[in-house]
């Protein structure tokens, strides 16, 4: 790409310019500050340690490998966005070296390697956090409670009933450093929803795929209840799905990832949807408490063949779906 | 038979001539190494058995083994091996011994080897898991999800549960021969 | 007899990273170097002596049953080297496991067998498979000895650590499959960027 060149053809999503790109990060980065105060007011000042780590790790990443693949680097906010995002995903108990690892990893490979900002298949912050997963099982699952710091597990792993709901929604339990505090997103996510960068329709059908499914397939289905009590456990353990673990975070700043999701509303709604089901089966027969991380990296692998059935209609032409090509 | 033909049957003799000469040569190199090999498991297998009852003799029927302490029998001692977590990628399985008290339940349970991802299933090996069998019954021998008196390994559910079915198999197979001996 | 046949394995034409075969081995035992040793070893040994026995048998094989003639001295010459492995280095076959037998599929033996033995003499034909098998064997060193430093912290063969424990947590994921992608991926491109290969 030439310098002063105006016209660039490049691959959808189409930016337009870098501006507008740091435009939307900035939006998303204002719409992460609930989350990420709540986060180090819960667990404290190394959370402020790991998340400063994250992001100075991910702009220096892209930094070198931008130079290395000879291109000119700008800051249009989506490493900090990467790291950010990376560091909410974490567990507040982390040595710093595992969020710089994870993200130099997330960026190098899970964005530079595909050819940079645009390209990526795969949601740079995710593909950090699974490989820091898969690396350091062990330090990726030690879990504190909020303020006292004493260690315990999550609320998922040690099952419905565990916690009080309410305490699930303002985040006053174990978890990652932004993911415990449903209230906190819900603030940033309606911010964004309100300043139309995000589809409403991603977080609502994710989010409502995994609550409906929850009221059939969790411990207490609403096909066993022949009270009005058991249906009040079954509708509180559908909530209690709803707000444990990383859905709500992956839901509002993952799911909605300009790069990585379709481009059309209804190939979103699939997306959203075949996530929440995801996440519904790992957490009741696969072999970890939490999947929201795995069901979004799974259906980024989707979103070139939803792409490709659910094509917008060309105008004038007749409405249906268009097979690929 | 016209030359034709013969020279029809000629791809099939070459190649007929190829495998009986590396037969023969299989069947060398088997009979050189089938000894060895033989006593390389044998020694394999005691190893195993020792972990379990240490200081004791064991005769061999079938596939399983009675344990005898100063010629009195002890209990039974079994190798099982299963499909764990790893060996859904062509990993290897898990290999484990059982030691079977003479009331039929689990003396102990040693792991011999296995290729669960390290950190996670690999805890399988370690004493938190595996003294939870000491003294269970066959009918306790379930995780706790499943009704049994056995807690599985937090995020490695998988890897639990095979070591888990691998012992209440071998077990099982104990029971039933107790029972025809009666 | 030209020494070119043997050093053109080596880098130029080695066989995992410029002719991309036998990549299933590579990806699968490349955990700890110990296991690419024992795998470079077993090819070696069925590449260079398939290479041979064809070489010299090519010239009364008819061409119909050539390769069925090939895959009976290379499924033989597995068959061997496994019976050797397990009677006197049990642990290796057993880490080995199903990709010791498998040697009899890996297409970088019959490849040689059917476009360089079946055609050449025999001295070169030798030559090529030893190449070949340096080639082979050093894109599986190269791997594991990476693999198993990242992903178990030092690295130790057959008992001795040649490398003691620098990393105190590993990553295991470099143990595991996504670990051997990243691996021969990354190598692949330094050797592109660099038209090393």
């Amino acid at each position: 790409m030439k310098e002063g060149t105006k016209l660039v053809v490049s691959p959808s999503p189409h930016v337009k310019d870098a501006i507008s790109v740091r435009g939307i990060m900035s939006a998303v980065i204002v719409a992460l500050i609930p989350a990420t105060v709540s986060g180090i007011y819960l667990f404290g000042l190394h959370a402020l340690a790991v998340i400063i780590a994250s992001i100075l790790s991910a702009v220096g990443t892209e930094f070198v490998a931008l130079k290395l693949m000879g291109r000119k680097f700008v800051m249009d906010g989506s490493a900090v966005l990467t790291g950010l995002l990376l560091a909410l995903c974490l567990p507040p108990t982390v040595p710093l070296w595992m969020p710089i690892v994870g993200a130099a990893f997330g960026i190098a490979i899970g964005k530079c390697a595909f050819g940079g900002l645009g390209h990526n298949i795969f949601n740079p912050a995710l593909v950090g956090r699974v490989f820091l997963a898969l690396s350091w099982p062990a330090l990726m699952t030690r879990w504190v409670t909020p303020f006292d710091a004493v260690s315990t597990a999550t609320p998922l792993a040690k099952g419905f009933g565990s916690v009080p709901i309410f305490d699930l929604f303002v985040g006053n339990v174990a978890g990652c450093i932004g993911e415990t505090s449903a209230l906190a997103i819900l603030i940033g996510g309606a911010f964004l929803i309100a300043m139309r960068y995000i589809d409403w329709r991603v977080p609502l059908f994710y989010i409502g795929t995994v609550g409906f499914l929850m009221l059939f397939l969790g411990q207490n289905s609403i096909l066993d209840a022949s009270d009005l009590d058991s249906l009040v456990e079954v509708g509180k353990e559908s909530l209690f799905h709803m707000f444990a673990g990383g859905l709500f975070l992956g839901a509002f700043f993952m799911a909605t990832d300009y790069v990585t999701t379709p481009m059309t509303k209804l190939g979103r709604i699939i997306f959203a949807v075949g996530a929440g089901i995801l996440v519904v089966a790992i957490r009741t027969v696969g072999g970890y408490p939490e999947g929201v991380a795995f069901s979004i990296l799974i259906m980024n692998g989707f979103t070139p063949l939803i792409d490709r059935v659910i094509k917008p209609r060309v105008y004038g032409t007749k409405r249906g779906f268009v097979g690929g090509g | 038979m016209s030359r034709a033909r013969v020279a029809g049957l000629k791809p099939a003799l070459v190649l007929m001539v190829i495998c009986m000469v590396f037969s023969a040569i299989l069947v060398v190199v088997h009979d050189l190494t089938k000894g060895k090999i033989a006593e390389v498991e044998r020694e394999e297998v005691n190893r195993a058995l020792s972990e379990v009852f240490p200081s004791a003799e064991f005769e061999k029927i079938d596939d399983y083994y009675k344990v005898f302490e100063n010629g009195v029998l002890v209990g039974y001692a079994l190798l099982g091996e299963g499909q764990g977590y790893g060996g859904v990628y062509g990993g290897e399985p898990i290999k484990l011994v059982v030691g079977v008290n003479l009331d039929k339940t689990v003396k102990s349970v040693k792991i011999i080897s296995h290729s669960e991802t390290p950190g996670i299933g690999s805890k399988i090996e370690e004493e938190n898991f595996l003294s939870q069998f000491s003294g269970k019954t066959l009918e306790d021998l379930k995780l706790r999800s499943d009704g049994g008196k056995i807690d599985a390994i937090t995020g490695a559910t998988i890897s639990s549960k095979a070591v888990v079915d691998i012992v209440r198999g071998e077990v099982q197979k104990i029971a039933s021969e107790m029972g025809e001996g009666r | 007899m030209r020494i070119q046949e043997f050093t053109k394995g080596i880098i130029k034409r080695n066989a995992v990273f410029s002719l991309a075969l036998g990549l299933c081995p590579t990806l699968a035992v490349t955990i700890m170097v110990e296991n690419a040793l024992g795998m470079a070893f077993a090819v070696t040994f069925v590449l260079v002596l398939s290479n041979l026995i064809v070489s010299v048998i090519k010239g009364f094989v008819p061409p119909d049953v050539r390769i069925p003639c090939f895959i009976v001295v290379i499924a033989s010459l597995v068959t061997v080297i496994e019976f050797i492995m397990r009677a006197y280095s049990p642990t290796l076959a057993e880490h080995l496991g199903i990709f010791l037998p498998l040697i009899t599929v890996n297409c970088l033996i019959l490849g040689r067998a059917e476009a360089f033995a079946s055609r050449r003499p025999v001295a070169d034909s030798i030559l090529d498979s030893l190449g070949m098998s340096v080639g082979f064997g050093l894109a599986l060193i190269m791997v594991s000895a990476i693999r198993e430093l990242l992903g178990s912290g030092k690295i130790v063969i057959f008992g001795h650590e040649i490398v003691p424990t620098v990393l105190s947590s590993p990553a295991v994921a470099m143990t595991l499959a996504p670990g051997a992608f990243l691996t021969i991926g990354i190598l692949l491109a330094i050797m592109r960027r660099f038209r090393v290969i």
